[in-house]
């Protein structure tokens, strides 16, 4: 294994698109993808949605996919940063807890910094922008 | 580690997906996964038909969930598509929903974990009656729900009314825990995301919203035409349990009992 990995693009499940920005913004980079076997993550998956993300990740050129857990994977490639994605998903950032990680941010669907405790006020404060692309000056 | 070759054509790709994964339950998938599958199934959206009719079982849903879930499409891409195809007005619907999933979404990133507990107290009693195999396997005998249980089991795909029914036949009907529901539910969910799937679940809980969403035979058979109930032994000999109104419902499911 010759290829240096020192630094990777990890490609996580929730941007598997050859047009996701933060894999365009560095595709000079390797692109790791991992099924991970961990119960709380793709080793609960059934098959059929295992099948899916395989045809999602088969369609971005150049992805090297591997299965096990993404910590050791990561770490037997010889990877020291990463740059991915940011993700709710509490288990990425565990596994990725050793690494330099890059939290690129997920595309914004809407302008929005009140409470969450209930949609219909979110949805009063983003709906004119949402509909009409300007600017909400509630929100 | 293992190094997986996935390769080109389809059908090798779901044999070689098999192979390396022989422990994952259930068939192989019948909806294709990728950006040129989620822009094919895009380009069949028509936003006015899905106002119109989102909310029958055979309504013009999207299909998209299982796309938006894994970043093949981003909402903003089919937030402006619609809006060039149908305008506003036309667009208001289906903006309205994906909206929704940008409402979970953000609730997940504040919240982390906490989504996996109940965000606030029940309204209605609850309890947590173990979780059974009829349901696993849809053999519950109610056809409006074993049909969904067997989509999600064959497909991973269901559509959203069938997914409310469901949970409220869970939590509600059958006095298990949303927890149990929600956790088994989303690894059989093409689209699994555990803000949009436990934060429903949370929804119909009640944990999550100011009340309880429950059903009766009376909805379904809007929804479907009756078809379910046209060939359920329940509905049929009489011991179908959503055959009732709101009224009768919310004294038998919420009256007694406590959660534990």
């Amino acid at each position: 294994m010759n290829a240096d990995f020192s630094r990777v693009v990890f490609l996580h499940d929730e941007m598997l698109s050859l047009t996701n920005p933060t894999l365009m913004a560095h595709a000079n980079l390797p692109r790791i993808f991992v099924f991970d076997t961990g119960d709380d993550v793709h080793g609960c998956f059934a098959l059929k949605r295992l099948q899916f993300i395989a045809d999602c990740v088969a369609e971005i050129p150049g992805v090297l996919t591997y299965k096990g857990d993404t910590a050791a994977v990561l770490t037997a490639l010889g990877v020291k940063s990463v740059v991915t994605q940011n993700t709710p998903q509490r288990w990425l950032h565990g596994r990725l807890g050793a690494f330099a990680v890059d939290w690129a941010p997920e595309p914004a669907f809407a302008e929005y910094r009140g409470a969450l405790r209930r949609f219909t006020p979110y949805w009063k404060k983003v709906e004119t922008a949402l509909l009409t692309g300007k600017q909400n000056p509630a929100r | 580690m293992e190094q997986l070759h996935l390769p080109d054509h389809r059908d090798a790709r779901l044999a070689a997906i098999a192979h390396y994964f022989p422990d994952a339950a259930g068939p192989d998938a019948s909806i294709p996964g990728g950006r040129i599958a989620a822009l094919a199934a895009l380009d069949r959206v028509d936003p006015v038909a899905y106002a119109r009719s989102r909310n029958h079982l055979h309504g013009a849903v999207t299909r998209l969930s299982p796309y938006l879930r894994h970043g093949c499409l981003a909402l903003n891409e089919v937030r402006e598509w619609a809006l060039a195809k149908s305008g506003p007005s036309g667009a208001y619907r289906l903006v309205f929903e994906l909206a929704w999933r940008d409402f979970w979404r953000r609730v997940w990133f504040e919240r982390g974990d906490e989504i996996l507990r109940d965000i606030e107290p029940a309204k209605v009693p609850l309890s947590d009656a173990p979780f059974a195999a009829d349901i696993t396997t849809g053999n519950t005998g109610l056809a409006c729900i074993d049909d969904s249980i067997h989509a999600l089991l064959n497909d991973g795909y269901v559509h959203n009314h069938a997914r409310m029914w469901f949970a409220a036949y869970v939590v509600h009907f059958r006095k298990i825990a949303w927890r149990e529901g929600a956790d088994w539910y989303v690894q059989h969910l093409l689209d699994g995301d555990v803000a949009s799937n436990h934060l429903s679940w949370q929804w119909v809980a009640s944990t999550f919203s100011n009340k309880p969403y429950f059903f009766n035979r009376e909805n379904v058979q809007k929804y479907t035409d009756g078809k379910p109930c046209m060939r359920c032994t329940a509905s049929r000999d009489g011991s179908c349990p959503f055959d009732a109104s709101y009224e009768s419902l919310d004294a038998r499911l919420f009256s007694r009992g406590a959660r534990t």
